[in-house]
């Protein structure tokens, strides 16, 4: 999660939030289902490999959720997947969020994006995708496990960027595809692209820590971290960008996700179930006990975290910090070693005087 | 059509929301955070279905007290501040 300025109208709406008691932000997920078989995924292999997913919620229901989303407060509505685009329902699903006056982002391969389908999403009113591309064509391809994937994520890409969709090429940094890092760089200030990188990889929902033998070294990662292309995107927030008026993480305070299947989520990375959409309204989760007494923690409840010198380098993540280390309220390794490559990095850079960058370029 | 028939509109391509009883307009295209303050918080709300600067004037003047030249300026600065974000357009 990234926070802005205290100056700045986001910070501000977080406040508002706060105050509301209520999500700015959501994430859907529309389907776990997925032509690809990514290796470093966090969703078990099992769900994506399934061709028909009977409990996933129909069009109906999730345009019941969408309305209830807007009623509590929610404006920025991200959908995601596994690969949304398996669900043609997708363009009716989008101009039903745009009637509720949703920012609506996509998140997908873009592999199965078509001229008709890329039209249709940006008249039925999506502004951004955010695509999934790994590196050059062997490296992507051997990451999905699908040959000939890469050239249909980026025929996708130009597609969608075509109709007038902001693009976001995206990738995790991993030992599988960093020496390809540049070569996304290139390729999305050809293409007229925005691009991201993530050097977090997660464990998988089920507990498999595979991808995270995908990590790259501290070495290597302190070298891109020195890039000046890229090093505000893999960072942290800056130090004093970090005093946040919530505890460490916005996961079920100006955060919602939901699941296909209805389940109720403080953060599609924090996958504690709050309750199902299909039980119960989704007000009634956000304020049923559980929730609450989740909301009422504050900082100093993150006791260890709280009283880190590395905290305003750190990327450090409530769901991962559960997951891996089995503590939500506590520290997470993946993130301690990071925000010591942080640290160092902008230590070095202020001592050489180097001018810091703008903490809002190319925010994944 | 004559300069006052002119209609405006918010853009159809914008997000928002009220919270806390606050405004936030996204603008994902150029991907901005507005906030319409003071008489520009009615002002915007009456832009919805869309309004002439003489129609945006009279609802100032019914619901401020204010005099009509003070309301006049108001909206046409109004205006001029939405066309140079571009996050209002104009309807036949
Ligand atoms: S659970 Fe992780 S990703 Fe989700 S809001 Fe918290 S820190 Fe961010
Ligand atoms: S996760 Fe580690 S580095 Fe980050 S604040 Fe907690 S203890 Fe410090």
């Amino acid at each position: 999660m990234r926070v802005r300025g205290r100056e700045s109208l986001s910070w501000r709406m977080m406040e508002a939030a706060e105050k509301a008691g209520a999500p700015h932000s959501a994430m859907v997920e529309l389907t776990w289902r997925c032509p690809l078989r990514c290796r470093h995924c966090y969703l078990p292999a099992a769900e994506r490999a399934r061709r028909e997913e009977p409990a996933e919620l129909g069009t109906g229901e999730l345009r019941r959720v969408f309305d209830e989303m807007a009623e509590l407060g929610v404006l920025y509505l991200t959908l995601s997947g596994g690969e949304i685009c398996r669900r043609p329902d997708l363009p009716e699903l989008v101009a039903h969020a745009r009637r509720n006056s949703f920012d609506v982002r996509l998140f997908t391969s873009g592999a199965l994006v078509t001229p008709p389908l890329a039209a249709e999403l940006a008249r039925r009113g999506v502004a951004r995708a955010e695509i999934s591309l790994y590196g050059r064509e062997e490296t992507h391809d051997r990451i999905t496990g699908v040959p000939g994937s890469y050239g249909r994520s980026l025929a996708g890409a130009r597609l969608l960027k075509a109709n007038g969709i902001a693009v976001t090429i995206k990738a995790p940094l991993m030992n599988l595809n960093i020496p390809d890092y540049p070569f996304l760089v290139r390729l999305a200030e050809e293409e007229g692209f925005l691009y991201g990188f993530d050097p977090t990889v997660v464990p998988r929902d089920d507990g498999d820590k595979t991808p995270t033998a995908f990590r790259c070294s501290d070495e290597v990662l302190g070298k891109v971290f020195r890039d000046p292309r890229l090093r505000v995107s893999v960072q942290g927030d800056r130090p004093e960008d970090h005093d946040t008026p919530t505890p460490l993480c916005e996961a079920g305070r100006s955060y919602v996700a939901l699941g296909p299947n209805g389940d109720v989520y403080p953060c599609l990375q924090w996958r504690a179930v709050l309750g199902n959409v299909r039980r119960n309204a989704l007000k009634d989760i956000w304020n049923s006990e559980e929730a609450r007494r989740r909301r009422a923690m504050t900082r100093a409840d993150y006791a260890v975290c709280n009283a880190c010198d590395l905290l305003a380098y750190c990327p450090r993540c409530t769901g991962v910090a559960e997951r891996e280390d089995g503590d939500f309220l506590g520290p997470s390794a993946a993130a301690c070693r990071l925000a010591r490559l942080n640290r160092d990095v902008l230590v070095g850079r202020s001592r050489s005087g180097a001018e810091r960058p703008a903490a809002e370029a190319h925010p994944l | 059509m004559s300069p006052r028939s002119v209609k405006y509109r918010q853009a159809s391509h914008l997000a928002q929301r009220r919270i806390a009883g606050e405004l936030f307009v996204v603008d994902p295209r150029h991907r901005c955070l507005h906030q319409p303050q003071g008489a520009g918080d009615p002002l915007w709300e009456w832009l919805k279905k869309g309004a002439t600067v003489e129609e945006l004037v009279q609802n100032l003047l019914r619901d401020y007290d204010v005099p009509r030249d003070t309301a006049e300026k108001d909206v046409r600065r109004f205006l001029r501040e939405l066309k140079r974000k571009k996050i209002v357009e104009e309807v036949s």
